[in-house]
């Protein structure tokens, strides 16, 4: 029965995940006062990138061709074991924070591989930020395991733990947000629709990629931004509406209201991007930090509390 | 009250942008194109719905790509017809030439249509691109851009305004 | 009739790496040395296999031997010397097998006769050390041990290698010198006792006198094994070794100092304190950052090899060091799992560290450096090799679904479960642990994929790399063979806890514990599937939704003007942006030297950088001692002034002085 479910919530992500990354540009085209393309482009976009040719450069080795398959890959593991849409499917932290490292390392292997300087600076700067978020994103992880007791992150969200009941929580939340923007390279961590490509973080890695690969590393990047979209609104809007049966209504309900999610979240999202900066890369050490401290205050905070 | 005025503003009205008929039932713009090879190209790219442009500098004096950068504004808003600038040739499939080739930018040129997958529309902006403009010639130039790679589209004025080029893009694109 | 056949098994395998020490010395031809290392490589393979059938046999201890050379000492293998034997004889047997094709190699930078001979001993002295059940056999196998890789650590000759050799050479015999102190005091002067026996002797030793045998036992083990402050000599030594050697100073050799920490932790003192368990916890952590930040921005592959291990070796110490913080304030869960982790972690970096050496050893063959920025590119030359080396990679960057993740994510997953329940210090010192792994795992991954993608991807940036070559069959039989040991680790952790958690761990006070694990949500098998399942799955649909092969090549995208590979990015530019956020801890120095192109022309100039590391732990702990050192020397030198009288009289002096004492 879970596997179903997972399948049918991977099935959901999947088509998706297209139409999120066009929300989010559409709201920001809105909120610069133009008309903005159509929130279904992003469909067109793969599709028209999945007939291209591919421009393959001499200098890359294997892994280049391998990396579309695992960074794809490792992203559609992550829809189909996170509580998205069901309550998710063995979905324990640190494999969450593994997997989401795998895609993040291959994405370098394809940064270095087109052996040109944009791709390898790309490469060390997504490197160390992943590198350095890793302890934030398990801190801040085990600060929801304290508090609902579970380090399956299907079983928080299915304790139904909520701000008004747990304050304290907020600050997990605040750095899981943080997380969120990092992991996804958006403001103010990387500007997602740069092109100078001194300022680039992860559009540096992926200059080298054509036709079908890009439609992949593409379609993976936007998979992930619906991850994290759903994944906090779970957490913060504990979902009393998570699928846990196979019938047509309750799919129905259950597209509508992830639709709604996305629409607000990335309402949010857009909004939060047209009032900030993107920050220097060499004061990235201040927002990772600042992340990492808002995690562990959200874990001190839960353990006393959970002591008193 | 005045950021819900804002809001409805952003949300609601459009009164900035041109309205789309604008460009395409412009009737005073001279289309240029190479008929059967673009129809194919486009078909192929479900009808251009979107297309990701990349901008190469031939030599050009920086007319056209003044015209251009307005093109990304709340005015022309060139994103609402899928068509968008990237980073890099790898993900093109239109390019967009400016200027007459000069001698050192022959290469670039080259080079930057030998880089894009195909199949890749090749637009030439601009009079110095369609025929060699005011350099017609001259000895620092190889020619129009036609004389180095083929050209699909072509936009002639020195340089043109944004509506014209736009005018010329979705014409040609929609046909 | 099996306990006979595993004593003969264990008899056969000792007996086999000392015989491979003397056939080595009959000749000098390379066929000797071959067999020499053929039998080296058989004989590792019958101790694992003697220990996995002690596993099965579920006895708690079995008596191999005694040796009256050694006075007599009883030489029995029991659970933890079994885990041990496995973990370092099946590495052995990799490493010896790797080392008949690689030693051909270097045929004319090494003397191979005697590479094979104090390989096959080194190798002789760690299985001693792991069956020996008294301090004697111990510090025999021991020296034995630390001598011959000493020698080792010449073999080039190169003057790099003798100073690394002296500082390993201080090093290793003060640390040899505070083991035999520590167990001096444990078995009050009595050598012979067995470590069971001195765990009685040594019950009702005072507190004091229990923490100076600790702080000794810290110094001396910690000292073989790399720990900070201790760990100066491991960077340095390792490196200079011929590969195969590194590959079992680093897979081995630290092992068997973790082994022998844990025999004097599990079967000789007392619970410790808990105060003293802090101790160790954070030398290991201090350890872990500080190897893993200098593994980031070291440019010398087979030092960030090194480093690396300082890194792993923290991280195991600290492990061993929650366990026995877990054993003090009574939380036996956490205590079981903290040991099940450490043996796995310990299994996972055995197999993967050595793999990356030999792996490292095949790259110096073919690069001809040991430097990053002159690498690139091997990928085109060898892939089937850096294929072997990317499972390697991913194993050591601990994750999911491979065998360096497993042993990490159940102590920490035991951590936090077990946080909620202890009192609030020790809560904050479970949050450091916690907090301090992950960090040290982000950056490990760091230097981990900087090292492949340096070596491996791109162009190449020097000549030598366009000639590389596939290696042959018994080199990358040997990375394979270990590739697949880590693979079936990771996946079947569980199902091999089974079967060598049917034998118990005996602690000090007579309890059992046996390694299990706590939870039951570990399904490394079901990760692996998912990933694999999920990539088969997109390769599938990328092929149903296009289905042509459509690809053209052309030179990487270049604006125009044309790049080469001396313009890629390089290792010390990858390294740049943790190098700028931890420069309080690296102190690099960044110079920028002008030269004048025409002496007298002051705007012509051409302009280089230099990139200076201070090691500044040796400039602050280092130095000092041996400024002082040298200083006392002075002073005891006065008393040097030849006159014979004089000599005659400080010998009276001090023979006087001896009964005054003993009186």
């Amino acid at each position: 029965m879970t596997i179903i479910l997972g399948f049918i919530q991977l099935v959901i992500i999947l088509s998706l995940a297209p139409f999120c990354i066009g929300l989010v540009r559409f709201f920001k085209a809105r909120l610069q006062g133009r008309r903005g393309a159509n929130p279904f482009l992003s469909y067109f976009s793969l599709a028209t990138l999945m007939r291209k040719q591919m421009v393959i450069s001499t200098n890359t080795t294997w892994v280049f061709r391998l990396v579309p398959y695992v960074v794809l890959g490792s992203t559609v593991v992550l829809a189909f074991i996170l509580p998205l849409i069901t309550f998710g499917y063995s979905s324990n932290l640190f494999v969450v924070a593994g997997i989401l490292m795998i895609g993040a390392i291959f994405l370098v292997f394809g940064g270095i591989d087109s052996a040109s300087a944009f791709g390898g600076m790309g490469a060390s700067r997504e490197m160390t930020i992943s590198a350095l978020l890793e302890p934030t994103i398990i801190i801040t992880l085990a600060g929801f395991a304290v508090v609902t007791g579970t380090s399956d992150i299907g079983d928080m969200v299915a304790a139904q733990i909520t701000i008004i009941q747990t304050p304290h929580i907020i600050l997990s939340i605040g750095a899981l947000i943080m997380i969120a923007l990092s992991e996804n390279k958006r403001y103010p961590i990387d500007n997602p629709s740069t092109h100078l490509e001194l300022t680039m973080i992860h559009e540096a890695m992926v200059l080298e990629y054509s036709g079908p690969y890009l439609a992949m590393l593409e379609f993976a990047s936007y998979i992930k931004i619906t991850i994290f979209a759903l994944l906090l609104s779970n957490i913060i809007w504990p979902s009393l509406f998570l699928l846990e049966s196979v019938d047509f209504i309750s799919i129905a309900t259950i597209i509508i209201l992830t639709i709604a999610k996305l629409i607000i979240s990335m309402a949010l999202l857009a909004f939060f991007e047209s009032i900030i900066t993107k920050i220097r890369l060499y004061r990235m050490q201040e927002y990772l930090t600042g992340a990492f401290l808002l995690g562990l205050a959200g874990l001190v905070i839960a353990l006393i509390t959970n002591t008193l | 009250m005045s950021k819900i005025k804002l809001l409805k503003y952003l949300f609601l009205n459009s009164n900035l942008t041109e309205p789309e008929n604008n460009y395409k039932k412009n009737k005073d713009v001279d289309l240029e194109t190479i008929g059967t090879e673009l129809k194919t190209i486009i078909k192929k790219l479900y009808n251009g719905r979107s297309l990701r442009i990349r901008a190469v500098d031939g030599g050009s004096t920086n007319a056209e790509e003044m015209e251009l950068i307005a093109l990304g504004n709340a005015y022309y808003d060139i994103e609402r017809f899928g068509l968008s600038f990237v980073a890099s040739p790898r993900h093109a499939d239109m390019l967009w030439v400016t200027g007459p080739v000069t001698r050192n930018l022959e290469r670039a040129v080259k080079t930057t249509y030998e880089a894009a997958p195909h199949p890749c529309i090749v637009v030439a902006i601009g009079d110095g691109a369609c025929t060699g403009g005011i350099w017609k010639d001259s000895y620092a130039v190889v020619g129009p851009v036609e004389s180095v790679i083929p050209v699909h589209i072509k936009i002639p004025g020195d340089p043109p305004s944004p509506k014209q080029i736009l005018s010329v893009i979705l014409q040609s694109l929609r046909n | 009739m099996n306990t006979q056949m595993i004593v003969f098994l264990i008899w056969f395998s000792l007996i086999g790496s000392f015989s491979a020490s003397i056939i080595a010395l009959l000749g000098r031809r390379f066929i000797i040395q071959k067999i020499s290392l053929a039998i080296l490589s058989i004989a590792a393979l019958v101790g694992a296999i003697s220990s996995i059938l002690f596993f099965l046999s579920a006895q708690a201890n079995i008596i191999i031997g005694s040796s009256s050379i050694l006075f007599g000492s009883v030489f029995e293998i029991d659970y933890l010397s079994a885990l041990f034997f496995f973990i370092v004889n099946t590495v052995i047997c990799i490493v010896a097998l790797f080392s008949i094709g690689y030693l051909p190699l270097y045929s004319k930078t090494y003397n191979l006769q005697s590479v094979t001979f104090l390989m096959a001993l080194f190798i002789f002295g760690m299985q001693l050390v792991l069956i020996s059940t008294t301090p004697i056999s111990f510090l025999a196998g021991w020296e034995i041990m630390s001598f011959t890789s000493l020698f080792l650590v010449f073999t080039d000759k190169q003057t790099e290698s003798i100073k690394a050799g002296l500082l390993y050479l201080i090093m290793t015999h003060l640390g040899a010198g505070a083991i035999l102190a520590s167990f001096s005091i444990l078995s009050k002067g009595l050598f012979f006792a067995s470590f069971d026996e001195i765990s009685i002797i040594s019950s009702d030793l005072s507190i004091g006198l229990l923490g100076v045998t600790f702080a000794l036992a810290v110094f001396g083990f910690g000292s073989k094994a790399g720990l900070w402050p201790f760990h100066v000599w491991l960077p340095e030594a390792h490196p200079q070794a011929p590969s195969n050697i590194s590959a079992l100073m680093s897979g081995v050799m630290l092992k068997v100092a973790l082994y022998g920490f844990l025999r004097l932790a599990l079967s000789v003192w007392p619970t410790l304190p808990t105060g003293w368990t802090y101790i160790i916890i954070f030398i290991g952590l201090i350890t872990a950052v500080y190897g893993v930040l200098y593994a980031v921005v070291e440019n010398d592959l087979k030092k960030i090899l090194a480093y690396s291990s300082m890194e792993n070796l923290g991280l195991l110490f600290s492990m061993v060091g929650v366990a026995l913080f877990a054993q003090s304030i009574n939380q036996p869960l956490l205590f079981t799992t903290a040991i099940t982790a450490v043996i796995i972690h310990t299994f996972a970096h055995a197999l993967f560290k050595s793999g990356l050496f030999m792996g490292a050893g095949v790259i110096m063959s073919q690069a001809h450096s040991r430097s990053l920025e002159v690498m690139g590119g091997l990928a085109h030359y060898m892939p089937k090799f850096s294929g072997l080396i990317l499972f390697l990679i991913l194993t050591a960057v601990a994750l999911p679904p491979f065998s360096g993740f497993i042993g990490e994510w159940i102590f920490l997953q035991e951590i936090i479960n077990t946080i909620i329940s202890i009192s609030q210090l020790n809560q904050g010192l479970l949050i450091t642990v916690l907090a301090t792994f992950s960090f040290v795992g982000g950056l490990s991954i760091f230097a981990m994929v900087r090292m492949f993608a340096l070596i491996f991807l791109a162009g190449s940036r020097s000549k030598e790399i366009t000639h590389a070559k596939e290696p042959n069959f018994l080199l990358s039989l040997s990375v394979a063979l270990t590739v697949i040991a880590s693979v079936i680790l990771g996946l079947g952790a569980p199902s091999i806890l089974k079967i060598i958690g049917l034998g118990s761990l005996t602690i000090n006070n007579g309890l059992k514990t046996s390694l299990a694990l706590t939870d039951g949500n570990y399904n490394p098998l079901l990760i692996g599937s998912l990933i694999i399942g999920s990539i088969i799955l997109v390769f599938s649909l990328r092929y149903i939704f296009s289905k042509r092969k459509f690809e053209r090549a052309y030179h990487t995208w270049d604006c125009g003007q044309p790049i080469n590979s001396q313009m890629e990015y390089t290792a010390t530019a990858f390294s740049a942006p943790i190098r700028f956020f931890f420069n309080i801890l690296f102190s690099f120095n960044k110079k920028i030297i002008d030269t004048r192109i025409i002496p007298n022309n002051k705007w012509m100039i051409s302009r280089h950088i230099e990139l200076n590391r201070k090691h500044i732990w040796f400039e602050l702990f280092y130095r000092p001692i041996a400024r002082l050192t040298l200083l006392l020397s002075t002073l005891v030198r006065r008393i040097q002034n030849g006159i014979i009288q004089f000599y005659i009289s400080l010998i009276v002096l001090a023979l006087i002085s001896t009964v005054f004492l003993s009186i």
